[in-house]
């Protein structure tokens, strides 16, 4: 009955009307991780017999009636999400064989709403990343195209689904890592607002950029993990109160539609940006505009200036969360240290990978006396200036469409050795996450066989309305439902 | 200016150990980054105040209480520890 092409509405449904047990699902979605991972190396760890013994859980609770919507449906993690008594690397030989005392809020969350657990996926290092390209655990490869990156960080989660070997993942976005990848592995991937989703277990990179969201099949999908995982967390003191706490209706009508406008920024659509995608993007609008959306040109004078504040930010931020690595309270230790001194240097030489090292000592050197005011505060008031265009552009439009990435998925080892060219991948995506704001990346077209992706961004904590936009629109079109040729089998 | 030295420099406040090759190829990679930097020294951020978190929201307080009590079973994680401390090679001679 082609299980791995189910939303999890069907895979609910299906499992409420006795069709399949959770035990089923569970081994069916094992069996294609046996069967297709050693072509993709998205999954870092799969613990068969903890998933095995949560689906037994969840079958018990389905036969008594008391199970939630998604009571007994696989889940893959991103591998910085902690998980109890589960490895959690976070990509890195520093975490290796890292067993976290406790579960992310997160996947707490999902474990108490009876999901399963399937396995633990591949990212960059630290999240620090544009292709997966950084992980110690080896590279990740596109479904679409073996040859090519599935982008990052969130790429392990981004593949996995695209081959449909888990029905939905989490992921983890700080300058772009959920909507990037999403666009390279034709997934929908929605970056919450800041603060929504707890970052309690999330393991820290860049903590005023970073925010958990779910990587799925679809813009329904997503809405449904999302209404699982957001809300207020104590735990995080940078949980946000506002958050709506109702459940997301996917409920548009064509009366809503006529009454919303698009802004499409200029500066998007430069030289940085590859035609043929240009093209592609603005059919996607096209379409929007026939299904009655108003279309407005507006302009986002400042994005240019994203990439640099972006990185030295998170580059800040991350030299201060990954101090903690010291060979001490956990993680990897070097071998016969002579001296405490030794024992730091060291751990941290050959614990973190080259990419790792290098943001760690942009940051520190961002913050050290003498160049904070020139490289770190020059950051964050470029972000109060970009954080100021949105507020402009949503005087006069409601959300704003744009590429998710100026290409699509490149060559494994392409950019590897042209670092900025790398960073100038998330061009599109950082404004979003400086600013703070939810977006929400679709697919929307094929170039050369390799998905596209759109991003559509909101106001702050619009995220039901977002989900309902490019639901809107994957109800008129199909690009979401396609699978690539090599794992559209059972 | 940045160069090698100042990587090593930087190297020491981030302690992370650098061999000579290290030092040559990083501080490569920084100087190119900071050329990109460079790009946003023509705007006048004179009257801009920097945003550290967006959205600006108020930092929730609760209680100066302990309300759930961790068992500091983290300690486990460690590489080498007693149940009760971390070992470290010795600090005072």
């Amino acid at each position: 009955m082609d299980i791995y092409k189910k939303s999890l509405t069907q895979l609910a449904a299906l499992l409420n009307s006795k069709q399949i047990s959770s035990k089923e699902l569970t081994r069916y979605f094992l069996k294609r991780i046996a069967k297709y991972d050693s072509k993709l190396n998205s999954f870092i760890s799969v613990d068969e017999d903890y998933a095995n013994q949560q689906a037994d859980n969840a079958d018990k609770l389905i036969s008594a009636g008391k199970n939630n919507f998604l009571t007994g449906i696989p889940i893959a993690h991103k591998d910085l999400f902690s998980t109890k008594d589960i490895f959690t690397t976070c990509g890195s030989k520093m975490l290796e064989k890292y067993l976290p005392p406790y579960d992310a809020t997160v996947v707490k969350k999902l474990n108490d709403a009876g999901m399963i657990s399937i396995g633990k996926t591949n990212m960059d290092e630290f999240a620090m990343g544009s292709s997966n390209e950084s992980s110690y655990f080896g590279d990740v490869k596109n479904p679409w195209n073996l040859e090519k990156v599935p982008g990052g960080s969130s790429g392990g989660s981004a593949s996995a689904v695209a081959a449909r070997l888990s029905p939905v993942a989490t992921g983890s976005d700080t300058g772009g890592s959920i909507r990037q990848p999403a666009a390279f592995c034709g997934l929908t991937g929605l970056k919450p607002t800041y603060g929504s989703v707890s970052r309690y277990g999330m393991i820290a990179y860049a903590s005023s950029l970073d925010q958990g969201g779910p990587i799925g099949k679809s813009a329904e999908d997503c809405a449904v993990i999302f209404d699982e995982i957001k809300g207020f967390d104590k735990n995080d003191s940078t949980s946000n109160h506002q958050i709506d706490f109702k459940k997301t209706q996917l409920n548009l009508t064509k009366d809503d539609v006529n009454k919303i406008t698009i802004g499409i920024p200029k500066e998007y659509f430069s030289q940085e940006m590859n035609e043929d995608i240009s093209k592609i993007i603005f059919q996607a609008i096209e379409e929007f505009k026939n299904l009655g959306f108003n279309i407005k040109d507006i302009t986002l004078p400042d994005h240019r200036y994203s990439i640099p504040a972006y990185y030295i930010i998170a580059s800040a931020e991350a030299s201060s969360n990954l101090s903690r690595y010291d060979g001490v309270k956990f993680g990897y230790r070097c071998q016969d240290p002579i001296s405490l001194e030794d024992l730091y240097f060291r751990t941290r030489k050959e614990g973190f990978g080259t990419e790792v090292k290098k943001r760690i000592m942009i940051g520190t050197y961002a913050l050290s006396s003498g160049y904070y005011d020139e490289y770190y505060m020059r950051a964050l008031k470029i972000r109060r200036i970009i954080r100021d265009n949105f507020r402009e552009a949503f005087k006069e439009v409601d959300f704003i469409f744009s590429p998710t990435s100026p290409t699509t998925a490149f060559n494994i080892g392409e950019k590897t050795s042209n670092a900025l060219e790398m960073y100038l991948s998330d061009v599109y995506t950082t404004p979003v996450n400086l600013a703070g704001l939810p977006a929400i990346s679709i697919p929307v077209g094929f170039n050369n066989q390799l998905p596209v992706g759109m991003q559509i961004i909101g106001d702050y904590f619009s995220e039901s309305n977002i989900l309902n936009i490019a639901n809107y629109f994957q109800k008129e079109t199909d690009w979401h439902n396609y699978i690539p040729e090599e794992f559209n089998h059972e | 200016m940045f160069d090698e030295d100042k990587v090593k420099e930087v190297s020491k406040l981030a302690m992370i150990k650098l061999d000579n090759d290290d030092a040559s190829y990083f501080s490569k990679e920084i100087i190119d980054f900071l050329k990109l930097v460079e790009s946003t020294e023509n705007i006048d951020l004179s009257k801009v105040e920097p945003l550290y978190h967006a959205p600006e929201a108020s930092l929730i307080l609760r209680k100066d209480s302990i309300d759930d009590d961790p068992k500091n079973d983290g300690i486990n994680s460690a590489p080498d520890h007693n149940g009760k401390h971390f070992i470290v090679p010795k600090v005072i001679e």
